[in-house]
């Protein structure tokens, strides 16, 4: 689990889908001020923080991945705008997390026996929904102790140049 | 490119070389398996206790070739970060952990390795790399034969003699297809090695 913050200029930003508010993106592609690239693959967004995502927009970009899942939860541009969302798969990962643990409860009463699978499952959701919970807690903390941060108008090269 | 300053490079040579002498150990004994399955008539009493021998070596087989690979990832997992990977998930006992987590550890392992493969080529813009056909390759062969051998296993436990040629025969597959996946495996354990060694920046050299 991690959050971590890129300064540069979006130059690709493939959306492969939307849904549910969400943008899921084939990959995004920044141009740093030193002309070098940063892919972020398979991000998700919000489609709040989304809206600042295209071709062209620069400043600083709030970044999260956490085991195989990447994203974009925050977005301060050049031109003055700040946008940041919060993750929800705590909320998910909690509703999952309980779904299972009344099926144990419910096969122990009705079938005198414990389903194996819906306890590994709670067992696996509980530290998810921790896990979750903290990146939430540190994407949030993340983004408001930048909040003086005012990323420069001419803060990254223009596009195509390296 | 100075590569991570919180990660020292560790030499992961011997270990890759440990890890592939002890896979390819293993895939001898995986084809010794499947010719013994072939050949031995279900039910041999005569062949019995020599088939519980071969089957106690192919299992120090196994758990020798597997703390040697979990070592090599481990270094390998240090080693990409070192060279200045950023963002990769977890950490490397993490990217040896996933093998013992429940159900994430059908889908972690693979991620971790591909990662790895990703980051060795191209540390820093990893992500920009494709994914590699021959790390999908060897998961699916792994997945596969433990599948089939945990079915194996647990319909002789709670079937007995009557699961007789179901279990046999899922055995034997289990058997046949590990013997790609290893050998894909010392591959890429191989290919990993070698990206790393070649992308290992001079002040990683000097130091």
């Amino acid at each position: 689990m991690a959050v971590s913050t890129i300064d540069g200029t979006v130059e690709e930003a493939t959306v492969t889908r939307s849904r549910k508010g969400l943008n899921v993106y084939d990959k995004i592609v920044f141009r740093l001020a030193d002309g070098s690239s940063k892919t972020w693959a398979k991000p998700v967004a919000h489609q709040s923080v989304a809206a600042y995502l295209w071709p062209g927009a620069s400043g600083r970009f709030y970044l999260f991945s956490a085991w195989d899942h990447r994203g974009v939860h925050g977005a301060r541009t050049a031109d003055g705008a700040a946008v940041h969302f919060s993750t929800q798969f705590e909320t998910f990962s909690m509703v999952l997390a309980l779904v299972n643990l009344a099926v144990v409860l419910l096969s122990v009463v009705a079938l005198d026996r414990i389903q194996m699978l819906s306890l590994i499952l709670f067992l696996l959701f509980v530290p998810a929904y921790l896990y979750f919970r903290n990146l939430r807690v540190q994407a949030q903390a993340q983004f408001d102790a930048d909040s003086s941060y005012h990323p420069p108008a001419a803060a990254a090269p223009a596009l195509g140049t390296s | 490119m100075t590569g991570n300053p919180t990660r020292a490079w560790r030499d992961a040579e011997g270990a890759a070389r440990l890890a592939r002498l002890l896979l390819f150990v293993e895939v001898g004994l995986y084809a010794g398996a499947v010719v013994l399955g072939l050949l031995v008539p279900p039910g041999d009493k005569a062949l019995e206790a020599p088939i519980a021998l071969f089957g106690l070596v192919q299992f120090v087989g196994f758990a020798a070739a597997a703390i040697a690979v979990l070592r090599w990832i481990y270094l390998a997992d240090n080693n990409a970060r070192a060279l200045g990977a950023e963002d990769l998930s977890g950490s490397p006992g993490w990217a040896v952990g996933w093998f013992f987590v429940p159900l994430a550890n059908l889908i972690m392992p693979y991620t971790t390795v591909r990662d790895m493969w990703k980051a060795s080529v191209n540390p820093k813009d990893w992500q920009a790399e494709n994914g590699e056909s021959l790390v999908i390759l060897w998961w699916a062969c792994w997945l596969i034969s433990q599948i089939s051998g945990t079915i194996a296993f647990r319909l002789e436990l709670e079937m007995g003699y009557e699961a007789g040629e179901a279990t046999r025969m899922l055995g034997l597959a289990s058997d046949l297809v590990s013997i790609p996946s290893a050998l894909l495996l010392a591959v890429i354990i191989g290919r990993i090695q070698a990206q790393q060694v070649q992308t290992r920046p001079v002040a990683i050299l000097a130091a």
